[in-house]
């Protein structure tokens, strides 16, 4: 029971706080009024992410900057794991933080994203112009805009030396053991992958690991795809999709999939694959490619780059990964790597529970300035980087350090906002490259001896060249894998059961005892028959030509 | 409640409720709990005969009656999780109950009570180890690469190359069932520990005289002191049967694996959160809790026909 005493003081609090809320909204329309926008109002504003990085500490530098220009503190909600089932919980809940990191179309169904494009017509003039290019293409079929795509809209020229897509990587130590040879087909890249193991079978006392499998959860990705690269088609997710008439086909149960997992299955009888692939999470992978004792993979590499790092860090870069366009024979071209395309689907959209949509527009597009893209991507000015007598900007060997220690990035970098919100790719108005390690100059400074060597052998200047000097056109409606069905429909029920499907067979047919392939695989083919992956195909084949229809360049 | 065997004059209830008000103020929060937490929540089971949309309000929302229940009754792969948990349950029931009640028994025996208390620390300790760290550890304890099992199994020349522990189907179920015993068999053990410390010494004293020795002993008068304790328990974890967890299981999953691991309530995670079927979902782990009341009731029910304790 509550006493008198205490329902006055309760009373008191409620009606102070409503006066209290009172007054500052009304300062803060006062504010809003008079103020330009980038001395906006205060606003926390919550983020939901699944990138895999920790919460920012309060001392970061760039968070505190982003405070004091904007008046903006991020509320952070990283998902950790599995992102899918974060996902379902707060759509079931309809409980929304004020910005979601979209990957599919689960928030759009549910209602939970709202229109931006007049918002961003209204507020975003930053916004506007740079999504100006894909305007139409980020549009969902109703015609609205639910996501600003957080990566490949470029602004002005862009030339990357980085490659961050699909390849098979291989170990760079074995390449130089073996004097840089060539490397095209699938065979020889498991006989020098087998040649170097037979020389070297431990690296720094550990057991070395002929190839290794990333299996876990949405990231299986890697056990299925290569088979389509190998093939020399481009990175169209689940399918092959054919050229002229756009029919998508799923490939699981394909010829170019026999292949590849009879190459695996034989490599496996010959002691190359790494058993404890199947039965590994994340973390773990991390952890064996972080020992360097992995000789290769198939996988992007923004899932294992850190990889890398943690090797420079214990002075073993040798043993890190560098990328080759793998074939199944010479006959082959390899498109591995693509042109820059919009991210289109992925990236923040504002949610319906937003209190202040039109405030955090106004946010997103202020941060897509030029002074603060150069904040977010070079730095503070003669702290992280300097200036030259040409105003190129260029950093010292202890600023370039700094950037490969996850550490100190954590304290002066805001990697988990930049990460997914709209940002410039490409040069700024000053013609110098957004990203400081795109400077020729810089570029050369910063590339590691064992790099260079490696480049050189090769006559290239960089990764992606290596991987691929000139990249064909796209076509039209690339990429296939940003196509993902709806929760709930046929063609997404019928993919959700190819996956439990490919990940119970898969390991026992790379495990199994060659002479026993034949028969599993068939075994999978009919199993893979009989789940109704035509409904998979026909969703995949009606998005691709409605991509078509609509993308196509008007004649 | 407060039956005292006193007899009270006819009352209405608000007077009781008045007389009473005491233990009613202290019972409140609890009901309240109880309340919030476990029956408004039903109102959930609504989606199950519904078509559930999130982005639709209640009255939008479409029925479709039992289709979900029979869905799951024709899909191959309910039924495979069914067997899962059952088989599981089972196998840590078993384990579980013969495990705690067998090292209850033989800690009574242990007169050094330093020793005594050592081992029921350690004993207990794990329980207090979140599913996620001891998941790591199981993993790490069977990994075919380094893993302690297989260096032993190796070392003792049993096994030519290691086993893939977490990669076999046939293993699982035992792998769940003793990590369960490791971490569950002291924290279970307290309680038939304290119900042995309740029976009469004078027992064991008058069985001594009439020439019992020591395993009679605790045939004769240890076990039926504690029968009612067991009973007890047994009905409550009866009850349960369709729990068999679920946090192990979805550590240690694989593709390998996961047709003998999956749980029901891995199966409402996969379906219901991962793919947006909240329906499907729903009619799962409605399916499950109307399973496990009837199973408690059914135990309750055999325990009264025995003449034993009962629960309700």
């Amino acid at each position: 029971m509550m006493g008198k005493k205490n329902q006055q003081t309760c009373l008191l609090v409620i009606s102070l706080s409503l006066i209290i809320s009172f007054l500052s909204s009304c300062a803060q329309k006062k504010e809003s009024a008079v103020l330009p926008s980038t001395e906006d109002y205060p606003i926390t504003i919550s983020v939901f992410t699944f990138q895999n990085q920790q919460t920012p500490p309060e001392d970061n530098k760039i968070y505190k900057w982003i405070k004091e220009k904007f008046n903006v503190t991020f509320q952070w909600d990283i998902a950790v794991g599995q992102k899918d089932q974060k996902i379902g919980t707060m759509i079931a809940a309809q409980d929304y933080p004020d910005l979601l990191l979209v990957d599919s179309t689960k928030f759009i169904e549910a209602g939970a994203l709202i229109p931006l494009e007049d918002l961003i017509e209204k507020y975003g003039p930053n916004l506007k112009k740079h999504y100006a290019s894909v305007w139409e293409k980020i549009k969902e079929d109703d015609g609205h805009i639910y996501c600003l795509p957080n990566w490949g809209v470029i602004d002005g020229q862009y030339k990357s030396t980085y490659y961050g897509d699909s390849a098979l990587w291989i170990q760079k130590d074995v390449l130089k053991e073996f004097g840089y040879p060539k490397i095209k087909t699938l065979d020889e890249y498991f006989d020098i992958i087998a040649k170097y193991k037979e020389k070297h079978p431990t690296i720094n006392g550990l057991p070395t690991i002929g190839f290794s499998i990333l299996t876990y959860d949405w990231r299986a990705f890697c056990l299925i795809n290569p088979p389509n690269f190998l093939a020399g088609n481009p990175n169209d997710g689940n399918v092959v999709v054919d050229k002229k008439t756009f029919d998508a086909r799923v490939f699981l149960g394909l010829d170019i999939s026999k292949k590849w997992f009879k190459k695996l299955n034989e490599m496996n009888a010959k002691g190359l694959i790494d058993r404890s692939s199947f039965v590994d999470n994340y973390d773990q992978y991390m952890a064996k490619l972080s020992s360097g004792r992995v000789l290769g993979v198939h996988d992007q590499y923004w899932q294992f780059q850190d990889a890398t790092t943690a090797l420079l860090n214990q002075n073993m870069y040798i043993h890190s990964m560098a990328p080759l366009p793998i074939v199944f024979d010479e006959s082959i071209k390899p498109w591995y790597r693509n042109r820059p395309l919009p991210n289109i689907r992925r990236g923040y959209g504002i949610s319906i529970k937003a209190k202040d949509p039109v405030r955090i527009i106004r946010f997103l597009d202020a941060q897509l300035s030029e002074e603060a893209q150069k904040v977010f991507q070079w730095g503070f000015l003669n702290e992280d980087y300097q200036l030259n007598e040409k105003g190129v900007p260029f950093r010292t060997e202890e600023q370039r350090n700094q950037q490969n220690d996850p550490v100190w990035k954590l304290r002066n970098k805001a990697e988990l906002w930049f990460g997914d919100a709209p940002k410039m790719e490409g040069t700024f108005s000053d013609g110098n490259p957004t990203s400081i390690g795109e400077i020729p100059a810089e570029a050369l400074a910063a590339q590691r001896p064992e790099d260079a060597e490696l480049l050189q052998a090769y006559g290239v200047s960089s990764f992606a060249e290596l991987m691929d000097p000139n990249p064909p056109e796209n076509p039209v409606y690339f990429p296939a894998w940003q196509l993902v069905p709806p929760d709930g429909s046929a063609a997404q029920i019928a993919w959700k059961k190819a996956e439990d499907l490919y990940r119970k067979y898969l390991p026992r047919i790379i495990l199994s005892r060659p002479n026993q392939f034949d028969k599993l695989w068939d075994e999978y083919v009919a199993e893979l028959n009989k789940i109704g992956l035509e409904e998979y195909e026909k969703f995949m084949t009606q998005e691709i030509k409605k991509r078509v229809d609509r993308w196509s360049p008007k004649k | 409640m407060n039956q005292n065997g006193v007899k009270i004059q006819e009352k209405t209830f608000l007077q009781k409720l008045k007389l009473q008000r005491q233990l009613f103020y202290m019972s409140a929060p609890l009901i309240l709990y109880v309340i919030l937490f476990a029956y408004i929540p039903l109102w959930g089971w609504t989606m199950a005969f519904q078509n559930f949309k999130p982005a639709r309000n209640f009255f939008q929302q479409e029925w479709v009656g039992i289709k979900w229940f029979l869905f799951l009754f024709k899909d191959d792969n309910f039924l495979k999780v069914l067997r899962n948990t059952i088989a599981m349950s089972l196998i840590n029931l078993s384990f579980g109950y013969i495990g705690a009640i067998a090292l209850a028994l033989i800690l009574n025996e242990v007169k050094e009570r330093f020793f005594k208390r050592t081992i029921q620390t350690i004993s207990y300790l794990p329980h207090f180890l979140s599913w996620v760290i001891v998941s790591g550890l199981v993993a790490s304890m069977l990994s075919v690469e380094d893993g302690a099992i297989n260096q032993l199994l190796l070392s003792l020349r049993l096994i030519k190359e290691p086993i893939m522990w977490l990669g076999e189907p046939k293993y699982f179920w035992w792998i769940t069932g003793f990590t369960y015993l490791w971490k569950e068999i002291g924290w279970n053990s307290i309680i038939y520990l304290a119900a042995i410390s309740g029976i009469d010494p004078t027992l064991y004293e008058v069985a001594e005289i009439d020439g019992c020795g020591r395993l009679k002993k605790m045939w004769y008068i240890t076990l039926p002191g504690i029968k009612s304790t067991i009973m007890v328990l047994l009905i409550m974890s009866i009850g349960h049967i369709l729990d068999a967890g679920f946090e192990l299981q979805f550590l240690l999953r694989n593709g390998l694996i996961q047709d003998y691991a999956d749980t029901i309530d891995i199966y409402v995670l996969t379906f219901g959160l991962n793919s947006g079927n909240y329906s499907l979902a729903t009619a799962a782990g409605m399916f499950k809790n109307i399973v496990n009341i009837a199973l408690i009731f059914l135990a309750n029910f055999l325990a009264k026909r025995m003449g034993e304790e009962r629960l309700i």
